[in-house]
């Protein structure tokens, strides 16, 4: 038996089903979030698409990026240090934007 | 009893170098652990977007339903508090996963009451707002 078939065995697989379904909806968080700035479309002209565009992009990225480690997680490599800092740089960077569109009108 | 790692350290060269220069030295831990740290990491990324969307939204849908200084304070405040938090959960994930490659107590976890804190604020900050205008 290798060494990944020992590590999982009697292991329903759930736990990689609840993690990706927790990528899953932080992503569709991500765009929600994004799709918000599209209210200062008329104000502040298409500028407020590339928040927009950056975050949908940024979050098909991250899904192919998880993607390709779903087999190393099989094999058993867990960490996660690329998505995890991909994320957060994403996230600063949309916040930082809602930032600046608050700021702009004063 | 979940298997054993220690024939998985670092010095097997597996972990690239971007891996090595975050997570520091040491041996990888049950990834089932590993994921059940990114599920909590993602949790709080979920609840920081919370904040920033709840911030934009704020400013975005509001109108004139309280006044420009307390909306832009209030969109302001809770789009800082949704960074910082994003930052912070970043940190703690890079600090559990440290500690479990390392094999330490896991760090006690401290940004639950800034949250709380924050969120009271923000919440205190709307009441008189809505309370000054009515």
């Amino acid at each position: 038996m290798g060494r990944h078939e020992a590590l999982w065995t009697g292991d329903t697989g759930l736990a990689r089903e609840r993690t990706d379904l927790s990528w899953g909806r932080t992503l569709l968080s991500v765009m929600t979030v994004t799709a918000l700035f599209l209210r200062w479309l008329p104000q502040f002209g298409g500028d407020v698409l590339v928040p927009v565009i950056l975050g949908i992009a940024a979050g098909l990225g991250l899904v192919r990026l998880r993607h390709g480690r779903r087999a190393e997680v099989f094999a058993g490599h867990g960490d996660a240090a690329h998505e995890v800092i991909g994320l957060t740089a994403l996230v600063l960077i949309v916040g930082l934007a809602g930032l600046v569109l608050i700021v702009i009108p004063i | 009893m979940p298997p054993s790692f220690e024939d998985e350290s670092f010095e097997d060269g597996r972990a690239g170098r971007f891996e090595r220069r975050v997570l520091g030295p040491g041996r990888e831990p049950d990834p089932r652990y590993s994921l059940a740290n990114e599920r909590t990491f993602l949790a709080w990324i979920r609840t920081s977007l919370t904040l920033l969307g709840g911030g934009v939204a704020i400013e975005a849908f509001a109108g004139d339903a309280f006044g420009v200084v307390a909306r832009r304070g209030l969109a302001l405040g809770l789009v800082c508090l949704g960074m910082v938090l994003a930052a912070v959960s970043c940190y703690r994930w890079v600090s559990l996963e440290r500690a479990m490659r390392q094999g330490r107590p896991l760090p006690l976890n401290p940004v639950g009451l800034a949250l709380a804190a924050g969120v009271a604020i923000a919440a205190a900050f709307l009441a008189v707002s809505i309370a000054v205008r009515g």
